[in-house]
This record gives structure tokens, C-alpha cells and sequence, in this order.
């Protein structure tokens, strides 16, 4: 068990318990907020692994990942928040309805 | 945020809660497994990286070996800022703070900070090619400064959906589609940059970046912003 | 001269398409189309060509080449879907440009919406001739991302939940992947997909990789039970969107589930192609018995697709049991033709609800004449749905029924039968309004041109459905290049010798 175990269980840790807010958690803004902490795991777990390879430094192929997937999850946010604004300023709801029939128009 | 009722009953947030242990059981198992492991890159980048037109190991991935993850990440970055536009009226105003809230600090700051926040954000941008750094951080930085300014009711920005805006906003991506053809034409490799000026090529894709990443951030942040919509 | 460009040209192309369309104005949707839809025509051609003539063959991005650089892959299946997505999406493009809902929008909106359509384009041919692990992952943000948001240029409150319940689902999927694609880098020290397969040792970390990973990729290929956030994003998003998003988004999913389940990951086992094809055939059963259900024509479509998506998925026992060349054949082919009846079926409902205002099935027999040419697209469409022949979607099931009666697992062929049966049922719902008179339209009478309350069709679209239609219909006929292109790198089964198909 060295540091970068803790680091990439932490990242599993986190993803786990971000599959579970996204589930559970009806307000929409805590689904958007779910969906960045499961980013948070994935980017910690990528760290965890450019740690891991063998040599004197750590891997920069991750770290780019990373920081590449950091600005997808910017984007990613940013579309989704506007989203729930526009979905609560046309029907007033912060939730996905409870009736799933798609069939309404 | 008023966090609404869950809608299952205590027998459903069982089954998640179970779910989701498992899950991370499964996780966790594959965590503590250490392949016999094959080297990363890291060698390999080092080896190159006098090849490339950047000192940094990470900015040379970014910008050379894996440049063309960076150019499509660039255009995420783009289409999320057409849905933003497309998803908000076409202009809006920033809510300035209340006169009230102005203080004596405030307006100190005010003078003292913009500027410093604009170089080190230069500075960031141009340390990137061979300290941590670069493009995307430098941005943010230039974008945190006009949401400041913003904020504080300084020249606030109208934003509006200007063919000015939209310029700042596709210039990173069109800087970098440019420079991929002309290198496929020239070097008969997408995204292969000439030996000669590499480090000018990339330093000036980089600006584009920094461009289109502060006025997409400062966007996302000041275009829905609007008191209409807040009410 | 046998250049390796082209496959980075047909990126290039819509990506091009994209900026130019951010400038305003009808006259820039016209201009960039009639370069665009060419240009992305001639570079496929130039990518199939080049496969034909020297096989399959990497462009290395950047002149690193793999590992170290990122290379683009290009095979006889990338090669086939770059085709199927210039014709797919060219077409439906004409439709997008004379579709009313589209005009009426405001200048400056539409420009948006035309550069998000080129967006989607652009990140699936990335995506189709990509063989780096980490750039599918990007490209599959840049397409769910772009296909978010033009769902949420459909009608009210339902398109924009539905276009939010898209983007949560499919940006789950999208981490799931990575993580997966993180385990592998961790494990093989390489993101190459051929490398990949080459190092790839069956451990703890590699399986739950490789599970991440499927599942990451089934939720973008709406497999059954991953697929709830399909039928309202589909079934609300404008008509064009609809027919590319089921037509090639969709299928984009089930292209990487190949790629790495007949790639890198086909040391990882035969259990989980069984799985994936159990699940498939669950997936027709349930679409189809959905689809009968629906009384709206778009959500009809809709769960067609969910049903369409899982005979694809019995591939994968197929090809594990040995029944591989014509598994492989038969699946693609169902891909090629479902792909181009599905997008035909879309632009056709939408035609319909732009018209009518309402696209619920007793309304539309109400002016069943009037919507005549479009009930046709729909019908023939729908021939390729069911699997009649002579259509591509014949010829398709009948290579796959084949595969299933020789490898002796006669159940996937009973599903494939009973699929087409069920969706015999539901195009009939739709097509026997073709044969309704209405009170509207009295019998004999030539009619009136247009009933009223009922807004013109322009003919253009009718023509995008058609062609679509035609195509589909089509491919039963001329499947030799086809199949003899997707045959080019098809990948060994594992222990069993390759034949030519007869």
C-alpha cells in the first residue's frame, strides 16, 4: 500500500459515491454536481496511475489527460447548468418529472 | 437549493446503497491490482521531447504528441459555447454588485488586481512551454479578471451575440484547424508541425487558445447571468 | 497517388463546416452545404478508395506515430461507416435546409444549429477512424455534447428535460469509459487499440477495465437496460436531429463495442458476448412490444430504435460461436441499412408533424393523402425494418439467421424472426393510414391539394426521406461493394480460419 493506492481508491471511492448522489439525489443541480465529482474520481485515479509507471518521473501522458478532460467537464458543466435554469424558468421545476410517460407533448 | 424528497422508499435506497457497494468493491478490487506493469510513456516523451517545440514533458504531450486529443478538446470547448448562446436570449446585462456594498477596499482592489491578474495570466501563457502552465490556466485567469470586473460593475461588459463574440470564441479552434491543414498540405501529416519554428507555431496556437478559453469562460459565467432570467 | 490523408480530410470537412457556419445568415447554410456535403462525399470516397487499394492503414497524427502519438485507423468498417455517415448525414442535411421549423427560427439561431450539426458530423468520422483509446473518448464527448443541444432545439419543456437527462446519461457513460481506458493505461502503458490488444494480460484491473468500458459504450448504443434516455431525446429533438442522432449516433456506440469486443478485448471470454447478446435480444422484444404501444409516431420510431440496436448486438455470440464471417457481414449490413431506413423514417415523421402540427397516429389518418409521398418513404423504410425482401435489411438478417442455424444456436435466429415480426405490426399501424380514407379527402376525388389546416411540405424534404428510403431498399441489391469493403481487416476469430464469404 503506498501513496498512490490511497490516491486511486480515493478516486474509486469518489466515483462510487457519485454513482450514488446521481441516483438518489432528485435536484437537478445535485445531479450536475454528482456528474463533477465522478470526473474528480476518474481525473484522481489517472493521477494514481502516472504515479504508478515505473521511472524517475511521473508520466506526463495522463496529466494531459487529465487536463484535457478537466476542460470537458468545464464544458460539460456549463451546458448543463444553463439547461436547469432554462428548464426551471419554463416550468418551475428542479427535478425531473415523476411521470416518466414520454408520450406528452 | 431545497434538496426535494427521494423518490424511493427505504427498500429502494437499500438496493442502491448495495448497488452502488458493490460497485465500488469491484472498483477497489481492480485498484489494488498491479498488473505486471509495462512503462508508461514517461521515457519515451523525455526522449523526444527535444523534438518537440515545447521544454514542459506535459505541454509537449498537450501540444505536440497528443495534439490532436487538444484541437478536439478545443472544440468542446466551442460547442459548449454555441449551446450556451443558443440556450440564452440574445443579450443580456451582468447584475453589478448594489451601490451599497461598495467599499473603500473595493475600489483598491479594483485598481490594484485587474492588471496584476492580466499578467499573470500572460505570464502563465507564455511559462508554458517549459513550466506548468499554459494555454487553458492563463485563460482562465483573463476570464476570472473580466468576471471580476464585471461583478464589481467596472465596464461591465455587454455581452451580445456579436459576430465579434463569436470570433473571440472559434479563433482557438480555427487558429488550430489552420495550422493542422497547412501542415497536412505542407507535411503530408495532419497537425505535423515543420521543424523550423515549431516552438513560434505552437506559441502561436496557444494564444488562439488563451483567447477563445477566457472569452468562452467569461461567457459561461456572464451570459446567463442576467437579472431577467433571475427572477 | 494512394495518400493516407484522406481519412483526416473527411474530419476536416465538417469541421471546416462548423466555423464557417457560425457567420450568420441563409445564404452561409446554403454556401456551406453545397461545398460541405460534396467535399465530405469526395474525401469517403477518397478514404474507401485508398482502403480498396492498399488495405487497411494508419495516418499518425503529428508523425509520432502510436504510442507515443495518436494515429488514425482506418479499416474496411471504418471506412463503410464514414460512408454510411456521408451519406446519412448529406442527405438529411438537404432535408434540415428546407425544413419550416428550421427556417423559422432566427437568423442568428440557426447559424448555431447549423454549426452544431457539422460538430456531430465532424466528431463521428473522428470518432469512426480513430484507433486511439483516450481520442474515442473525446470524440465521444464532442458528439454527445453537440447532439445535447440540438435536442434542446425541439419543442418545449419535454425536449429540454429530455436533453438533460442525454447529457447526465451520456456524459455517466462517457466517464465510465475513461476510467476503464485509465485501468487499461495503468495496465498496458499504451492507448493504441491494436497495442492495447497485443499486451493486454486478463487480470482484476483489465475485466473491471473492460467492464467500465462496455458499459460506458452500451449507454451511448442505448442497449437494453441502459437505454431510458433514448426515446425522449429522439422522439422530441427537430426531425433532422432525430434521423442522425437514432441513424448514426446511436450506432457509433455499438461500432466502438466491436472495435474493442472483436479487438483488444477477445482474449476477455465468451461469457460476456453471450451477455451482450442476451441483452440484445431483450432489446428487440422490448422495443418492438414499446413500439406497438406508441401512439405518436416519432416515439414509434424511437423505440424502433432500441429494438433495431439489439439485433446488432447478436454479433457477438455469433462471431464468438464461429458463425464469424457471416455474422460480421450480416450485422454491418443491418447497420449500413437500418441506419439509412431509420434516418428515412425520422425525416418522414418529422414532414408530418411539421405539416400536421401533431404527429399522433389517428390524426395523421385524417389527411393520409395529403401526406402520401411521405407515408411511401415511411413504408419502404419500413420494408427494410422488417427485413422484407428484396431489402438491405433482408439480406443482413438472412446472413445472420445463417450464422445462428450453422453454429447450431437456432434461439438468436428465433429472435431475429420474431423481431421482424413485431415490427411488421408497427410500420402497418403507420402504413395501412396510407390506405385510410379520411372524411377530409373523399374517395375518388383527386382532392383538394391541401386540407386545410395543414401546412405545406416542401418538396425537398420529401425527397431527403425518399432518398434515404430508396437507399435502404437499396443495399439488398447492390451488397457486393459493400460487404466486400467491410471484409477488408476484418478481425481473425479467435482459433477459426477466415473464409470468403460465398
Amino acid at each position: 500500500m503506498d501513496q498512490a493506492d490511497i490516491y486511486i481508491l480515493a478516486g474509486m471511492a469518489l466515483f462510487a459515491i457519485a454513482l450514488h448522489a446521481l441516483a438518489a439525489r432528485r435536484h437537478l443541480v445535485r445531479k450536475v454536481l454528482a456528474i463533477n465529482i465522478l470526473g474528480g474520481g476518474c481525473f484522481l485515479v489517472l493521477i494514481a496511475v502516472a504515479r504508478r509507471a515505473p521511472g524517475p518521473v511521473a508520466d506526463p501522458v495522463p496529466h494531459a489527460m487529465v487536463l484535457t478532460g478537466i476542460v470537458v467537464a468545464v464544458s460539460v458543466t456549463a451546458v448543463a447548468l444553463i439547461l436547469v435554469r432554462r428548464i426551471r424558468s419554463a416550468t418551475g421545476r428542479t427535478d425531473f418529472p415523476e411521470d416518466n410517460r414520454d408520450d406528452r407533448v | 437549493m431545497t434538496e426535494v424528497a427521494p423518490k424511493q422508499g427505504p427498500g429502494g435506497r437499500l438496493v442502491l446503497a448495495a448497488l452502488v457497494m458493490l460497485v465500488f468493491a469491484g472498483l477497489a478490487w481492480a485498484a489494488l491490482d498491479r498488473p505486471a506493469a509495462y512503462p508508461g510513456l514517461a521515457s519515451s516523451v523525455l526522449d523526444r521531447l527535444a523534438d518537440t517545440g515545447a521544454a514542459n514533458p506535459v505541454t509537449a504531450v498537450l501540444l505536440d504528441f497528443r495534439a490532436y486529443d487538444t484541437f478536439l478538446e478545443v472544440g468542446v470547448l466551442l460547442i459548449a459555447a454555441i449551446g450556451v448562446l443558443s440556450l440564452v436570449g440574445r443579450e443580456t446585462r451582468v447584475a453589478a454588485l448594489p451601490p451599497g456594498d461598495r467599499t473603500p477596499v473595493h475600489g483598491v482592489l479594483l485598481r490594484v488586481l485587474p492588471p496584476l491578474m492580466v499578467v499573470t495570466g500572460l505570464w502563465m501563457l507564455w511559462a508554458g512551454t517549459s513550466q506548468p502552465g499554459g494555454a487553458f490556466q492563463a485563460g482562465a485567469v483573463l476570464a476570472a479578471t473580466l468576471i471580476l470586473l464585471a461583478l464589481a460593475g467596472k465596464d461591465a461588459p455587454r455581452l451580445a451575440d456579436t459576430i465579434r463574440l463569436r470570433a473571440a470564441l472559434a479563433i482557438g479552434f480555427a487558429g488550430f484547424l489552420t495550422a493542422a491543414l497547412a501542415f497536412l498540405m505542407l507535411q503530408g501529416g495532419l497537425l505535423a508541425y515543420p521543424a523550423v519554428g515549431k516552438t513560434a507555431w505552437i506559441v502561436a496556437i496557444e494564444v488562439g487558445i488563451c483567447l477563445s478559453t477566457a472569452a468562452t469562460l467569461a461567457l459561461f459565467y456572464l451570459l446567463p447571468g442576467s437579472p431577467a432570467d433571475r427572477a | 497517388m494512394v495518400d493516407t490523408s484522406w481519412a483526416a480530410i473527411a474530419v476536416a470537412v465538417p469541421l471546416l463546416a462548423a466555423l464557417a457556419s457560425l457567420w450568420p445568415g441563409r445564404w452561409t447554410a446554403v454556401a456551406v452545404m453545397a461545398v460541405a456535403v460534396p467535399g465530405a462525399l469526395l474525401a469517403t470516397l477518397g478514404v474507401v478508395w485508398t482502403v480498396y487499394e492498399i488495405g487497411v492503414y494508419r495516418h499518425p497524427v503529428g508523425g509520432w506515430g502510436a504510442p507515443l502519438g495518436i494515429d488514425l485507423y482506418v479499416d474496411g468498417l471504418a471506412a463503410a461507416f464514414l460512408a454510411l455517415l456521408a451519406v446519412v448525414a448529406g442527405l438529411a442535411s438537404l432535408h434540415v435546409l428546407a425544413d419550416p421549423d428550421v427556417k423559422a427560427m432566427p437568423r442568428r439561431r440557426q447559424s448555431l444549429f447549423w454549426s452544431l450539426w457539422y460538430w456531430v458530423w465532424g466528431a463521428l468520422a473522428a470518432m469512426f477512424v480513430s484507433g486511439d483509446a483516450f481520442n474515442i473518448y473525446v470524440t465521444l464527448e464532442l458528439a454527445t455534447l453537440a447532439g445535447v443541444i440540438l435536442v434542446s432545439f425541439g419543442h418545449g419543456a419535454v425536449a429540454l428535460f429530455a436533453s438533460l437527462r442525454y447529457l447526465l446519461i451520456g456524459t455517466l457513460g462517457a466517464l465510465s469509459y475513461v476510467l476503464g481506458v485509465a485501468l487499461l493505461y495503468g495496465a498496458t502503458g499504451t492507448l493504441d487499440l491494436v497495442l492495447l490488444g497485443e499486451r493486454l494480460v486478463p487480470g482484476p484491473a483489465v475485466v473491471v477495465a473492460a467492464a467500465l468500458v462496455t458499459v460506458g459504450l452500451a449507454i451511448k448504443a442505448a442497449l437494453v437496460p441502459l437505454h431510458i434516455w433514448l426515446p425522449p431525446a429522439h422522439g422530441s429533438a427537430p426531425a433532422g436531429v432525430s434521423a442522425i442522432l437514432s441513424a448514426l449516433v446511436v450506432k457509433a456506440g455499438f461500432y466502438l463495442l466491436v472495435r474493442y469486443w472483436l479487438g483488444p478485448f477477445v482474449s476477455l471470454g465468451d461469457g460476456v458476448a453471450t451477455a451482450l447478446g442476451i441483452l440484445g435480444a431483450v432489446g428487440v422484444l422490448w422495443g418492438s412490444l414499446n413500439a406497438i404501444r406508441q401512439e405518436r409516431l416519432k416515439l414509434l420510431v424511437a423505440y424502433s430504435t432500441v429494438a433495431q440496436v439489439g439485433y446488432l448486438f447478436l454479433l457477438f455470440p455469433l462471431a464468438a460461436a464461429g458463425g464469424h464471417v457471416m455474422a460480421w457481414s450480416g450485422a454491418h449490413l443491418l447497420v449500413l441499412s437500418h441506419a439509412t431506413a431509420k434516418a428515412a423514417a425520422f425525416l418522414a415523421a418529422g414532414n408530418i408533424l411539421t405539416s400536421q402540427g401533431t404527429d399522433h397516429l389517428s390524426e395523421i389518418g385524417r389527411a393520409s393523402h395529403h401526406h402520401r409521398l411521405s407515408l411511401l418513404a415511411f413504408g419502404l423504410a419500413g420494408a427494410t425494418l422488417m427485413g422484407l425482401p428484396p431489402s438491405g435489411g433482408f439480406l443482413a438478417k438472412w446472413l445472420m439467421v445463417t450464422a445462428a442455424v450453422e453454429t447450431g444456436q437456432w434461439w438468436w435466429a428465433a429472435v431475429l424472426i420474431i423481431g421482424g415480426k413485431l415490427a411488421a405490426i408497427y410500420v402497418y399501424r403507420v402504413v395501412r393510414l396510407g390506405f385510410v380514407t379520411s372524411p377530409m379527402e373523399p374517395p375518388g376525388a383527386a382532392g383538394p391539394p391541401r386540407p386545410p389546416g395543414l401546412l405545406p411540405v416542401p418538396m425537398l424534404t420529401i425527397l431527403a426521406a425518399l432518398g434515404l428510403a430508396v437507399v435502404s431498399v437499396g443495399l439488398g441489391f447492390a451488397s457486393a461493394p459493400p460487404l466486400r469493403l467491410l471484409q477488408i481487416g476484418m478481425p481473425a476469430a479467435p482459433g477459426i480460419a477466415l473464409e470468403p464469404l460465398p
